[in-house]
């Protein structure tokens, strides 16, 4: 593929997308640094925004159909990290990353983009997933990471597999019942899942239902969730950007993992309820043409990958955005694209680039290319 | 591009996957349906929820505060005398929200402060709904004591500290100052002009009210501190001023006509060491001013300069060299056609030499110079001396003159341009042609300040950089020639100044001017006005002026002096009106500059012939 058809197959939307999430979330993490004081982050995520814009275009270069017999060695590759960095040394109490030098890395990362081909690459072949036995293997691919992770502890990563493997399954043809029947087996399990779960776990889904919006400051329990909720309603319809900051309390802006986790609340402080519906509707784009990307792909790997990397995105943005606004229980996940963190950083661009090398390639290339005059120079 | 080695099939090869699509579809239906739940909800807290989740949080509010910057003070040529300076003071606010009953309210704080009653009321009630209003600017101590001891509700009411401007000296040089008005803003004169300069920059801060309106913080480090204006020191010379001021005093004594100007300036660097009008008014009571004293006339007022421009004509003429210094000019005794108008002279002269056709002011003469110079050389001296455009003197209120474009002149304009008609000048224009002559043909800028205060320290902000670059004052040199053009040859300019300037005053229509110990130069002007209801010339509304200087030599000041409709007494000519006070002005400068005068120039005896012009 030469250079100019590089150019011209690339989807310039997602791009464009991209890099308006990459730049806002360079502001909300300034203010961030604005508040927390001390050690400013901004600079950091500029320098690993660059290394992942390399990444995402590396990610566009070889055809991605070559990568697709590194599916399985790449899975079992991610499975190993998982069982590794349960010896790592523990920070907050979980085992999540693996030092290297100066930057950490988590494996849990690599895992997502690993088990998105593995899955890709077993639904491509087989046609056995229209019955609800032959869904067996699908979830055993899913269980393995699912467990490795949740034992870090890492909850919100591991419920991101979920919907990854259903939209998978329904977007390679597995029959809807079977996938509501398996939907309701998981709801008849919930009280078990309930009962393995942690008090702070437990918390976290009460306060959602408790909590008032507005009410007076929580001790404890349900205190991050106040504090979210109410950054973001500090930066009111149009942020303190234009309108200055709402109050000078700094206990109001005090929110903990506001650069990463809670990024979301600070683009809704800065830049206000525009700024956020600004972002989501990005958010929308980027995911949609993601979509189109899959529905224009007619080899089904390409396809598969496609939906499973929009979904997976889409997931996290959404369980990320829910959890700051109160529609979900509050778990640790970045928003992919603008909060701070190499790792989430590198991996999310990686999946865009593999997406772009999708959308570069939807499959008619399979016939050869058409006899054509030179044109005339 | 050759698809991977692929070792199976690929699944579903031929049938097109619409289902699939479909399938596609109804995920991003999910998708944008999550999507819309979020929105929603960030609509709920964002917009709905902020006054719930801001007032929880400290049921206070931000406000922003402007502080106000002193403005810099005004002074004379030497920084010695302050023209005019600011003093701060305490102004009175009300919260006309915050009262729970006006009417007892208005009458305790109108009868502290000396206000109307009922006005007072009347505008609490007005704005009641207001969380500011002032009550009175600038109260003294008193009033302001008087309203403490009253112990109304302390958010009811507060003091602000405000800058006011005085003007020590009053009316003196009244118009070239200008004033401020009560916001602080310039309006007029150099306070209007050198805003950027002078009044400095407000600065900002940001407190924090509680829900009662107590400032709870000051948040310093959001603050911006005010940028006091500057100081500047001007060209005026006090004692020239003052003397310019009584002149022009005794004039409207004396003439009784409708304004009078006069202007004191160095032709050399164009620094105005005096400038005067009148009516006048006095600044520091800006609410008992005429409406006729505002205008600064010595720069805004347009007026036909008559016999005044006739020297500058000659001097293009002969630097163009369609005229010579040893020609003489037949002046047709009195009476000259050109085309359907028969031009006059005042009186009836036969062959005049060049130096003559000025002396004695011949109207002939001059349109017989300017057929030879013709429309367009005429245009082009006019244009070279600065006619037609602003000089560019530190006053917003200066008028550009009255000059029309080439191509609307006709035969008329030959002969009535050379004699001052048919262009309207101003009186800073004027003068400010004259120093082309008086400076060896280098025309220069006429200018009102000498130095201010940031010029040392480096003009930093771009306001001053870019004050400076417009006013073409480079800023490595403030002190620079400040010439703006070279018109005439040098020698042109000095035989003009020595040989036909000085015989105005020695023999002419200036002999008033003459002093002891200097060799005096000038001109006389008396021109006719437009009768506003004929649209002809009036016989008895004329414009007197006089500009002078002296040594002629090396000429170290030059002035003018503008009357406007003299109404009483007689005759109503420039050598009579306008030359004494001028004259006056000018030996008092002279003295004030320290030049020294010749003993053996003495006045002349009195011609034998009153000669006069018109």
């Amino acid at each position: 593929m030469t250079v100019s058809d590089w150019v011209r197959r690339t989807p310039w939307g997602i791009v464009v997308c991209t890099v308006f999430l990459l730049g806002m979330g360079l502001t909300a993490i300034a203010r961030g640094d604005d508040l927390a004081g001390g050690r400013a982050l901004m600079p950091r995520q500029f320098v690993w925004i660059v290394l992942a814009l390399i990444a995402m275009i590396g990610a566009t270069l070889p055809p991605y159909r070559v990568l697709r017999s590194w599916s399985y060695p790449a899975f079992w590759l991610s499975l190993f990290l998982l069982v590794v960095v349960y010896f790592m040394p523990s920070r907050h109490g979980a085992h999540r990353w693996i030092p290297l030098g100066p930057v950490s890395f988590q494996p849990s990362e690599l895992a997502k983009l690993a088990y998105i081909f593995a899955l890709a690459h077993y639904l491509m072949h087989r046609r056995n997933y229209r019955r609800l036995t032959g869904l067996l293997i699908p979830f055993m691919l899913t269980l393995i990471p699912v467990g490795l992770v949740l034992r870090e502890p890492d909850l919100g990563t591991s419920l991101l597999f979920i919907p990854v493997l259903f939209a998978m399954l329904f977007a390679a043809g597995a029959r809807p019942r079977h996938l509501l029947l398996v939907c309701a087996l998981g709801v008849a399990f919930a009280p078990v899942l309930w009962v393995g779960m942690s008090a702070e776990q437990k918390s976290r889904v009460v306060t959602l239902f408790l909590q008032r919006d507005g009410g007076p400051t929580p001790r404890g329990d349900g205190y991050h969730l106040h504090q979210s909720k109410r950054v973001l309603a500090l930066g009111g319809v149009w942020g303190s950007e234009l309108t200055g900051p709402a109050t000078f309390e700094s206990a109001a802006y005090h929110l903990p993992a506001a650069r990463t986790d809670f990024v979301f609340c600070l683009i809704g402080e800065r830049w206000g309820l525009i700024g956020c519906l600004a972002t989501l509707i990005v958010y929308a784009v980027l995911f949609a043409r993601g979509l189109l990307i899959a529905a224009a792909t007619r080899e089904p790997f390409g396809r598969l990958l496609a939906v499973g990397v929009v979904t997976l995105l889409a997931s996290q943005t959404l369980i990320n955005a829910g959890m700051t606004v109160g529609l979900m229980p509050i778990t640790g996940m970045t928003l992919p694209l603008v909060s701070y963190g190499g790792s989430s950083l590198l991996t999310t661009c990686l999946a865009l680039g593999l997406l772009i090398n999708v959308g570069m390639r939807p499959g008619y290339e399979v016939a050869p290319e058409p006899f054509r005059f030179a044109p005339d120079e | 591009m050759l698809p991977a080695p692929c070792d199976e099939p690929i699944a579903e090869p031929t049938r097109p996957s619409a289902a699939l699509v479909w399938r596609t579809r109804i995920l991003a239906a999910v998708v944008l349906g999550l999507w819309g739940v979020l929105a929603a909800r960030l609509i709920q807290i964002q917009w709905m929820g902020h006054a719930d989740f801001s007032q929880q949080a400290s049921r206070q509010q931000v406000v922003y505060e402007e502080i106000p910057a002193r403005p810099g003070d005004i002074l004379d040529r030497d920084g010695r005398v302050v023209l005019a300076t600011t003093v701060s003071a305490k102004s009175v606010y009300v919260v006309p929200s915050r009262v729970r009953k006006l009417e007892p309210f208005a009458e305790a704080v109108a009868k502290a402060l000396h206000l109307d009653r009922n006005q007072f009321h009347a505008r609490l009630k007005r704005y009641c709904k207001k969380h500011f209003l002032w009550a009175k600017r600038r109260a003294d101590d008193e009033e302001i004591e008087q309203l403490r001891k009253l112990d109304l509700p302390a958010r009811t009411w507060g003091l602000r500290d405000e800058y006011v401007r005085r003007y020590p000296l009053g009316r003196l040089a009244a118009h070239v100052i200008g004033l401020r008005d009560i916001d602080g803003r310039g309006r007029s004169g150099l306070e209007r002009a050198l805003d950027p300069l002078i009044g400095g920059r407000p600065g900002r801060r940001r407190l924090a009210r509680d829900a009662l309106g107590r400032v709870i913080d000051v948040q310093d480090d959001w603050a911006q501190p005010p940028q006091r204006g500057r100081a500047i020191a001007t060209t005026l010379d006090i004692m020239i001023q003052l003397y310019a001021e009584r002149q022009l005093d005794a004039v409207m004594e004396k003439w009784r006509p409708r304004h009078a100007m006069a202007i004191v300036m160095v032709p050399q660097t164009g620094e105005i060491l005096a400038m005067a009008t009148r009516p006048t008014f006095d600044p520091n009571t800006p609410d008992k001013v005429d409406d006729d004293a505002w205008l600064n006339y010595a720069v805004s007022a347009v007026f036909e300069p008559g016999s005044t421009i006739k020297p500058l004509i000659v001097a293009w003429a002969l630097d163009r060299g369609v005229v010579a210094a040893d020609e003489t000019f037949d002046c047709e005794w009195g009476a000259y056609r050109m085309g359907r108008r028969v031009l006059h002279d005042h009186h009836r002269y036969g062959e005049l030499s060049l130096a003559d056709v000025l002396v004695k002011s011949s109207n002939i003469g001059m349109a017989k110079i300017g057929q030879r110079l013709t429309n367009r050389g005429l245009y082009q001296a006019l244009i070279a001396f600065g006619f037609g455009r602003r000089t560019g003197v530190e006053l917003a209120e200066e008028a550009a003159g009255k000059l029309r474009p080439l191509d609307q002149w006709d035969g008329y304009s030959t002969g009535s341009v050379p004699m001052g008609q048919e262009i309207g000048v101003t009186a800073i224009q004027l003068i400010a042609a004259y120093t082309a002559l008086a400076n060896d043909g280098r025309l220069v800028r006429p200018t009102f300040v000498r130095f201010h205060e940031s010029e040392g320290e480096q003009a930093d902000n771009w306001l001053s950089r870019f004050y400076l670059r417009i006013t073409g004052s480079s800023p490595d040199s403030p002190f620079g020639p400040n010439v703006v053009s070279e018109t005439v040859h040098p020698d042109v300019a000095r035989w003009i100044v020595q040989v036909p300037l000085t015989d105005v005053v020695r023999r002419g229509t200036g002999r008033k001017a003459q002093l002891d110990g200097f060799t005096v130069f000038g001109k006389t002007g008396t021109a006719q006005k437009t009768d506003p209801e004929t649209g002809q010339y009036s016989d008895t509304k004329y414009i007197c002026s006089f500009i002078c200087g002296a040594p002629a030599d090396s000429p170290r000041v030059l002035v003018l002096v503008v009357v406007d409709e003299p109404s009483v007494g007689g005759p109503h000519f420039g050598g009579t009106v306008a030359a004494p006070a001028a004259a006056a002005i000018l030996r008092h400068s002279l003295r004030r500059l320290g030049i020294p005068p010749s003993p053996d120039i003495a006045t002349t005896s009195p011609p034998p012939r009153i000669s006069s012009e018109r």
